[in-house]
């Protein structure tokens, strides 16, 4: 299976947005080699159409928000995604684009709108829902320098979306008769990938640091012992 | 940088293949003995322009971790070291292929670059003592090495004193004390732990033994504690072969090195039955090449001096015993335990101060037994207690935000435990695979035994009482034997020994069958000992060099 068939896939899994996304999706720049620093307004994705784009900046922005610090949509965690998405290994980002597309298709069973386009309250619920249910899933792999082991992160497959209209309407009631497995391992992928954008950002070792929290050393200072 | 003669001379009173750990010092110690010397390197130069320790992830790229990095290192790319700005110094795995058997992989982690795994080696050192090197006689497995620890002891000394190793001096037979620097701090949580085990449980917890500086030695400053050494050094404050024993030998005007020499085999003198020097294929221009020289000496990494060996004659050469190739080793790892420590307030901070180290618990198993639990020899552990950042917390949102600042205080322990030399875990030459310069690959055979999976688990139990000894909760055990090879700890195969007919070396790493051929890298070990094994590994090297300076002088090579 090579790129295009994973778009393929991707965009007939969208549903009603696969037009839109299709079309994004022809006109998308091809080369992976962007440079490194340029504005955000002349910033292009390379991987995801402008929905899934704008899906995963209110995502981003979900699981770290503006305090009085910085977001991740200022640390332009959406633009890091989508490197790694178009350059990564194919299999994750296959997943990535399923999961996108449940999540609309949880959000229109719900509340009849794509994710983007439900009510903050609306999005805050479902990803309460989506973390719940991945409570139990197994904790993050961790190489020998205790960052993330990325051979071991990001493999598992998203079950295909569940589709708008689809049987068992349960709009507006409640999310307890749908499988929410696929969702929950979606969310813990975007999770994944939203704190390593966010804090290896200057913006995100900013907001690690505040308040000049950096010692003058590393060791116990505790003469006495403890 | 290292001075450079006779580039274009083909005649040498030695030839050293390798310029990592052992190749330098092999250089350092011949060249300075008045002998003429080249070092083959199969990488390319680098200089401290290459160093990237000081560049932040946002100004990489990926990060830091570039997806691209598996396309041709889908092995290498498993490597906490192996990072965006330094892969290249890890090998191409597609044109460096070796083979298994697909039930049973091998990780073979390897540098080709000046210095080659002494760039970015975790640089942990530890003596081994007789405890390790006569534990055949002890408890019955395997054999002796053909030394001990009084015949280790001055080369050990001229190691520590020339690169610097700081640490804490503990005065345990089981893990010697080398000649130290300062030590480097342990943080609270390593007092913490250090106190418990010393008064509940009678085990020592140590700072880190490392090969980087804490006082100034030779020119070279000490650490400013940066963090990732694997990526760089520009102050010198580590310990690497290129700007310490090969720069020392390019000082005495008797250097040649050579890099991008990929070392095919040695050659041989049909009429005097002693190798004539070494064939190499130019790694840029793809023309085969040579050099000649009266002595070998071997120190391209364990695997790569005995794929030499094989590669030069049918049968492998220096193989009367037939062991060549045999009793690979490497230290199983990759589990132990973690915990928090909630007496502690956590305070995170990223970047700097950042200590390029961490604690060592010294073996305490089977120290006046033999077997504990079904298993002989024993175990260490690395590890260490920093406050982090609790990039893992639960939920999302602004709680999470703050959640991941306030941090925890976190402690763990990994195992790395001693493997026992089997004959059945060895490598021989894949006849239907070369690599990119046309030398046939190694096939690899390893698996761990019983007694490996035994320690593993009885270390990860012990990590998990010493946490809990030591107040710390959430205490849990994690992880699953590594990857044979992927402690990037392999020796053996070529190894040392009194009797002919079961070793390829003698005490002095010179083969037993062709006087004048060396091997002073990882494949002369008899066994594993549980210690990190790289400045065993130099001493080594020096005391091969003092018989090979002798009987140069006696002009008996």
């Amino acid at each position: 299976m090579n790129r295009r068939d994973i778009l393929k896939g991707a965009v007939a899994g969208a549903g009603a947005l696969s037009a839109e996304a299709a079309q994004q999706h022809q006109h998308a720049p091809r080369a992976a080699d962007t440079p490194a620093v340029r504005t955000a307004a002349a910033w292009k994705p390379l991987f995801l159409d402008k929905h899934q784009n704008e899906t995963v900046t209110v995502l981003a922005e979900l699981i770290i928000p503006r305090t009085n610090t910085p977001g991740a949509r200022e640390a332009r965690v959406n633009e890091y995604i989508d490197l790694i998405l178009n350059d990564g290994p194919q299999d994750p980002s296959m997943h990535f684009v399923q999961g996108l597309s449940w999540l609309d298709g949880y959000a229109l069973r719900l509340h009849h709108k794509p994710f983007v386009r439900c009510t903050a309250e609306q999005q805050t619920a479902m990803l309460t829902a989506l973390d719940r249910a991945g409570m139990t899933a197994q904790p993050q792999t961790l190489n020998r320098a205790g960052t993330p082991d990325r051979a071991a992160e990001l493999d598992r497959p998203v079950a295909p979306p569940i589709r708008p209209g689809g049987p068992a309407a349960t709009a507006g009631t409640g999310s307890t008769d749908v499988d929410l497995a696929p969702g929950a391992r979606f969310f813990r992928q975007i999770k994944m990938l939203t704190v390593s954008a966010y804090y290896t950002s200057e913006i995100g070792i900013n907001e690690l640091n505040k308040g000049g929290r950096v010692p003058a050393s590393f060791g116990c200072t505790h003469p006495e012992g403890h | 940088m290292i001075q450079i003669v006779n580039a274009n001379r083909n005649q040498f009173d030695a030839v050293v293949v390798g310029s990592g750990a052992t190749g330098g010092w092999a250089a350092k110690q011949l060249t300075e003995a008045g002998m003429s010397v080249a070092v083959l390197e199969a990488g390319p130069k680098i200089t401290p322009k290459d160093f990237t320790e000081h560049v932040e992830p946002y100004q990489l790229k990926y990060r830091g971790s570039s997806p691209r990095i598996l396309d041709r290192r889908p092995v290498q790319g498993l490597v906490y070291a192996c990072r965006e700005s330094n892969y290249e110094w890890f090998v191409d795995d597609i044109e460096n292929p070796y083979t298994t058997d697909p039930e049973h992989p091998f990780h073979w982690i390897r540098q080709r670059v000046l210095g080659g795994r002494s760039m970015s080696w975790g640089r942990q050192s530890y003596r081994m003592g007789d405890l390790d090197l006569k534990a055949a006689s002890r408890d019955g497995f395997g054999e002796d090495w053909p030394i001990s620890y009084a015949d280790l002891v001055p080369h050990y000394e001229t190691v520590e004193r020339y690169i610097g190793i700081s640490g804490q001096p503990e005065g345990l037979p089981q893990l010697p004390d080398s000649i130290f620097q300062p030590p480097m701090a342990m943080t609270c949580g390593e007092v913490v732990l250090r106190n418990a085990l010393k008064q509940k449980m009678g085990r020592t917890v140590t700072i880190g033994r490392v090969a980087i500086l804490t006082r100034p030695l030779h020119g070279r400053q000490p650490c400013h504690y940066c963090g990732p050494c694997e990526q760089g050094c520009v102050t010198f404050s580590y310990y690497s072969s290129p700007w310490t024993t090969l720069k020392a030998a390019g000082a005495t005007g008797r250097l040649s090195l050579i890099t991008d020499a990929v070392a095919s085999h040695i050659v041989m003198d049909g009429k005097s039955g002693r190798a004539a020097g070494i064939a190499y294929i130019d790694r840029t221009t793809r023309m085969p090449r040579d050099v000649r020289a009266k002595v070998v000496v071997l120190c391209a990494s364990t695997l790569e001096s005995t794929r030499l060996l094989l590669n030069s004659a049918a049968g492998g050469l220096a193989n009367s015993s037939g062991v060549l190739g045999h009793y690979l080793m490497d230290h199983i790892y990759g589990g132990g335990a973690s915990g928090e420590m909630p007496m502690l307030k956590p305070n995170p901070w990223y970047g700097p101060p950042r200590r390029p180290n961490g604690i060592y618990i010294p073996r305490f198993r089977n120290l006046k037994e033999t077997m504990t639990n079904g298993f002989i020899r024993g175990y260490g552990y690395q590890g260490g207690s920093n406050p982090e950042f609790a990039m893992n917390a639960p939920g999302f949102g602004a709680q999470f935000k703050e959640a991941v600042r306030r941090g925890r205080w976190n402690i763990s322990l990994g195992v790395w435990g001693e493997c026992l030399p089997r004959f059945e875990n060895f490598v021989e030459i894949d006849r239907d695979r070369v690599d990119a310069w046309g030398i046939p690959v190694l096939k690899i055979h390893m698996q761990w035994s019983d007694n490996e999976r035994k320690i593993f688990e009885d270390a990860r139990q012990q990590a998990a009482e010493m946490l809990e000894a030591a107040g710390a909760t959430n205490v849990r055990m994690y992880g699953r034997p590594s990857v044979p090879g992927f402690c990037i700890h392999e020796i053996g195969t070529a190894r040392m020994g009194s009797d002919p007919k079961k070793s390829v070396l003698n005490s002095y790493c010179q083969t037993h069958d062709v006087k004048n051929i060396f091997v002073t890298d990882g494949a002369a070990w008899v066994s594993s000992a549980c210690q990190n094994p790289t400045l065993s590994m130099m001493a080594l090297t020096v005391r091969a060099c003092e018989y090979i300076k002798d009987a140069y002088k006696k002009n008996d090579l």
